[in-house]
């Protein structure tokens, strides 16, 4: 235990270390001409065009390349290799993330 | 024994009460002060065990797990020393894939870890299984939940309002931990029926949401006191319908006694509730995450999906209705619906 000295010492209970690789890919430096994977949850209702929209914005006025736009099986289920492993050959940069 | 050092960052303040303020303005409570986590007490907290022992990565966040870090969060949330084992079973089973505590945590859904214990170390640690076992007043189900709930914020990140998306949350992420009542219960303990000895103490992990409670104190049939439970399952809103996995229902011993009395095992009373919890199509149809595409729903192949008044089940088995007996005198039974996921039997090793 590295020695502070303080009239009170007490342990911090927040992690130390994490995943190796767990960390953030390198940042795109432009996406122009990059293709985009979106990894949603599959828990949007079928109308709801979001992904669709926002693929579109990219396209036009970034010069996205292309767009894939990837679900999980189900909210409650984890995304296995076969839908990771197409993202991770065929995408420049995948976006996704918590709750919804 | 060698004592193996501590190795956690240290934080000097002024005095207890300057760290639970800290504390508190960190972020790194369930917004209830904490005891102070010194040196001494999270080594009392370790005690033989190795500190650097690694449990697993907590998700989202994944930080990494140590019996040292897990003992500090124990020690925040006011466990005995006796208790640590209970929580290391219980962080192992929250991190099997088949519970998915990443979903877990930051789901919209309110859902949090319930814990269920068995065995004898459940009187051995006085953990309650009986009157008021899911409510407040007792030091084992409250501090071993709480650390459990500080061990998800801390480690895995799990912070409301930020990873934690829950719209609601509910008031089981205080703590929500009690004991199967195996001494008032007419049938084999929860954790026999997964195949452990009754010798053996368990957790297990189950993510759903509060009780709701079912009260009959008329009946003592067992058709009759399992055909009102099914009327509470019945409720729609509830993710079972839609997503399945597992369900629960805990018996008081009144209604397990009457129950059993008519020579029903638990396996009847599993199919009569999976028999009768059961909605048509054309009610499920307006709820969950479809809506006009309800035909999505992880519902077993065998729902007609073509006719409206196809009855759904609750869950795709009777099997995964998960029945315990829980609590004290009275006829009042609970329904714990699911988030959806399966809930996990961890052996405790003491």
């Amino acid at each position: 235990m590295a020695q502070e000295h303080g009239p009170f010492i007490v342990l911090s209970p927040q992690p130390e270390f994490f995943p190796q690789g767990g960390v953030l890919a390198p940042r795109l430096d432009t996406l122009r001409g990059k293709t985009i994977a979106f990894l949603d949850n599959n828990k949007l209702q079928p109308h709801n065009r979001y992904f669709d929209l926002l693929g579109h914005l990219l396209q036009e006025r970034e010069g996205v390349k292309a767009v894939i736009h990837a679900q999980k099986p189900f909210f409650t289920r984890p995304a296995r290799d076969e839908v990771l492993k197409p993202l991770m050959t065929q995408a420049d940069a995948v976006v996704t993330g918590v709750g919804e | 024994m060698l004592i193996k050092p501590l190795t956690s960052t240290t934080i000097p303040v002024d005095d207890p009460i300057a760290a639970i303020e800290l504390f508190m303005e960190s972020g790194w409570t369930d917004g209830l002060p904490i005891v102070p986590p010194t040196p001494e007490l999270v080594q009392r907290m370790v005690g033989d065990y190795d500190p650097q022992e690694f449990i697993g990565y907590i998700p989202p966040k994944y930080g990494g797990a140590t019996i040292e870090k897990l003992a500090i969060n124990a020690v925040m949330a006011g466990c005995k020393p006796a208790y640590l084992p209970v929580i290391i079973a219980g962080v192992k089973a929250m991190l099997t894939e088949i519970f998915n505590l990443h979903g877990v945590q930051s789901t919209t859904h309110m859902s949090t870890p319930a814990f269920v214990i068995n065995g004898p170390i459940a009187c051995a640690l006085n953990i309650n299984s009986k009157a008021g076992c899911l409510g407040s007043g007792f030091r084992a189900n409250a501090t071993i939940g709480r650390a459990l709930r500080l061990v998800m914020m801390n480690l895995g990140g799990g912070i409301p309002g930020e990873t934690d998306k829950a719209t609601f949350g509910h008031p089981g992420k205080y703590a929500y931990l009690w004991a199967e009542n195996e001494e008032e219960s007419p049938w084999e303990p929860f954790h026999v029926e997964r195949g452990f000895r009754a010798a053996e103490s368990t957790i297990t992990a189950y993510s759903c949401e509060p009780p709701h409670n079912i009260n009959n104190h008329a009946e003592r049939d067992p058709f009759q006191i399992l055909y009102g439970i099914a009327g509470a399952m019945k409720g729609t809103g509830h993710n079972n319908f839609y997503v399945m996995g597992d369900t629960m229902v805990v018996l008081c011993p009144e209604h397990a006694v009457s129950i059993a009395e008519h020579n029903w095992r638990k396996r009847d009373v599993k199919y009569y509730l999976w028999e009768k919890a059961r909605q048509p199509l054309r009610e499920l149809k307006y709820n969950g995450m479809y809506g006009a595409e309800y035909k999505k729903n992880f519902w077993p192949r065998w729902v007609d999906r073509d006719n409206e008044e196809t009855l759904a089940p609750i869950v795709r088995t009777p099997d995964d209705i998960l029945v315990f007996v829980a609590g004290g005198k009275g006829r009042h039974s609970v329904f714990i619906p699911g988030w959806g996921t399966r809930a996990v039997t961890q052996k405790i090793e003491v």
